[in-house]
């Protein structure tokens, strides 16, 4: 019981002559730590935690602990209002308490009845004409606090701070400094304040000193969190070891410290005092030997030499034999596809390989030329094959078959030889006006063409320096 | 502390932070659970509040297992709340206490759940680690 009693709570109040206290502290307490709130920020559903305890939430669920709506740690807020309330009521805490608790007693009623005494026995005339809906209460309450009855001045969270009966009344201790000041003034002091203790207590507020600043904090940049699932081992030791904290552990391990370091080190990022990275370290640490290594994670609780397999089985059974039913089902289907495929593959082939094969896949180079020369007989298996079947018979059997394939045999082969040169120097404009015609014409087209492979061979001949690869080797390939 | 708690639960074991006994009475006049006191033990893990505590009744001389068609015989609690899915760390021992209290007056059943028998004859398993299936939202 006595461990319990040290630890401050709300309920401090209860039984003081303050216990309306004890709500006003309960709601500046973080509800997932019940601590006061240490760097509050606010999610985006409006509610407040500690930066850290909401970060640790959102990494085991994502959801708001309040409300359970869905959100996201980088969509949290500072809510500055809420840390200075904090800070006030924590200043003012432990004297607004002693005095509470000393007055518990047989005083507290005399106070009441002194009070109301009071109440009756005045006319709040002054403080009427001065028409404050607040000040007549204020008013009675220093006067009672004179009298030493009730001193609640401390512990108002809004401090007028224009009745300073006792010099230590409506100050406070600036957390950082510890010099004394009004409890309005100290926000800003705290905007200023190097940290460094100052001596004057009296003084009410420390000079701000240029001098020699703190440590450096660390930076404000916040950490991401990994997809761990996409990192292998070695990386996320390596990304640890970066960051500078132990690479040592299981992989689980590994996750949670990281998960850890990230959540201290960006709610440190949220805090207007940061500490250094050797504190926060010092944390890490402290989880380390509370909740890292030593504790429990689900796949260790299977792995416990205690472990009860019997019972995980029967626990599990449906979700087992669901698994099995689907284990089987997915081979049975998976050799029945091989059946199919095994067929399949013979009969796509034989489709395939003939469509296929007068497509090989081009180079760069021969796609570049197939831009440059027409492509009449592309694609075109017709055309192709009647011009293979022209070439060959005019290979073989040289001129005069030639006149017995021509659907066009008029021309005169002295006429088309200056032609044929013609078109091997101006290759490029011939073939150019070639592509826009149709598959139709392309055959009678190049019936007159081919019967002049000879011929054009001639040309060839002569003509190869100036544009020879083309040409060449659409021949060669007819050939 | 004592003074704050709602009427009906009371602190009874707060030595440390692993583990707390409280009692548990339900006021309304449910012929059920009159005159009767019931225990219950709270084991907190490491990683409390963002995990659930481990909440179930207890049984010895002088505090049955109250009768609920979510409460077995053993003292295990059927209970979402009480469920990592359910738990939120926001939840405190009042929180649940109250939760506790409600579920037993609302009920009027002198029911255990189905298989009752079975499950505390066989489970082996600590409370948390139980797949319930909630399918029951009127408590």
């Amino acid at each position: 019981m006595s461990k319990l009693h040290t630890v401050e709570d709300p309920t401090d109040w209860l039984n003081t002559s303050l216990s309306s206290f004890e709500p006003l502290e309960a709601a500046l307490r973080c509800q997932v730590c019940k601590e006061f709130y240490d760097t509050p920020m606010i999610t985006t559903c409006s509610h407040t935690f500690c930066s850290l305890c909401i970060r640790r939430c959102f990494n085991s669920d994502g959801k708001c602990p309040t409300c359970r709506a869905s959100d996201q740690a980088d969509k949290l807020r500072r809510n500055w209002v809420v840390q200075e309330l904090v800070d006030t009521f924590k200043a003012a805490r432990p004297a607004a308490l002693k005095l509470a608790q000393a007055k518990a007693g047989t005083e507290d009623e005399e106070t009441e009845r002194a009070k109301r005494k009071r109440k009756l026995d005045q006319t709040d005339i002054e403080e009427d004409d001065i028409g404050e809906t607040r000040r007549p209460r204020r008013t009675r309450r220093s006067r009672s606090a004179v009298d030493g009855i009730s001193q609640e001045e401390p512990i108002e969270v809004d401090d007028s701070g224009d009745e300073d009966y006792d010099p230590e009344e409506g100050t406070t201790l600036c957390p950082i400094c510890k010099s004394r000041m009004k409890v309005g003034l100290v926000y800003a002091h705290l905007d200023q304040c190097d940290g460094k203790p100052v001596n004057n207590n009296g003084a009410g507020r420390s000079r701000v000193q240029p001098s020699k600043p703190k440590e450096p904090p660390p930076s404000a940049a916040r950490l991401p969190q990994f997809n761990y699932s996409l990192l292998k081992d070695n990386a996320l030791k390596k990304k640890l070891q970066d960051l500078g904290i132990a690479a040592h552990g299981s992989r689980a391990l590994l996750i949670r410290r990281h998960t850890e370091w990230v959540n201290l080190w960006n709610s440190n990022c949220d805090s207007t005092r940061p500490k250094t990275k050797r504190e926060l370290l010092r944390e890490l640490d402290t989880w380390e030997r509370s909740q890292g290594a030593g504790a429990s994670t689900v796949p260790s609780a299977v792995m416990r030499k205690d472990f009860d397999g019997q019972g995980w089985a029967a626990s599990n059974k449906d979700q087992f034999e669901e698994l099995i039913a689907n284990a089987r089902r997915n081979r049975t289907r998976k050799e029945a596809k091989v059946e199919k495929t095994g067929e399949k593959p013979s009969e796509a082939q034989t489709d395939s390989t003939p469509t296929q094969q007068p497509e090989p896949a081009p180079s760069i180079e021969a796609l570049v030329r197939q831009d440059e020369i027409s492509k009449p007989y592309e694609g075109n298996e017709e055309a192709l094959s009647i011009v293979r079947e022209k070439v060959e018979e005019t290979n073989t059997h040289g001129r005069r078959l030639r006149s017995s394939g021509q659907p066009i045999p008029e021309r005169p082969r002295d006429d088309e030889v200056p032609m044929r040169t013609d078109e091997g120097t101006s290759l490029d404009g011939g073939v150019e006006a070639n592509p826009p015609i149709s598959s139709q014409h392309q055959s009678p087209q190049f019936v007159p063409i081919s019967p002049n492979v000879d011929m054009s061979r001639k040309a060839h001949m002569f003509r190869l320096p100036e544009d020879p690869i083309v040409d060449t080797d659409g021949g060669r390939s007819v050939s | 502390m004592q003074g704050h708690l709602p009427p009906g639960i009371e602190l009874i074991k707060v030595d440390d932070f692993q583990e707390w006994l409280v009692d548990l009475r339900v006021l309304d006049s449910n012929p059920l659970y009159e005159n009767e006191i019931y225990r219950l033990k709270f084991t907190f893990g490491k990683n409390y509040p963002i995990e659930s505590p481990e909440v179930v009744f207890v049984k010895d001389a002088t505090h049955p297992i109250p009768w609920h068609p979510h409460i077995y015989s053993n003292g295990i609690i059927c209970l979402d709340l009480l469920d990592n899915a359910g738990w939120s760390p926001v939840h405190n021992v009042e929180s649940i206490a109250v939760s506790l209290q409600s579920m037993l007056t609302g009920n009027s059943k002198r029911e255990r759940p189905p298989g009752d028998e079975n499950f505390v004859k066989y489970n082996t398993q600590r409370p948390k680690d139980i797949n319930f299936l909630f399918h029951d939202n009127s408590v």
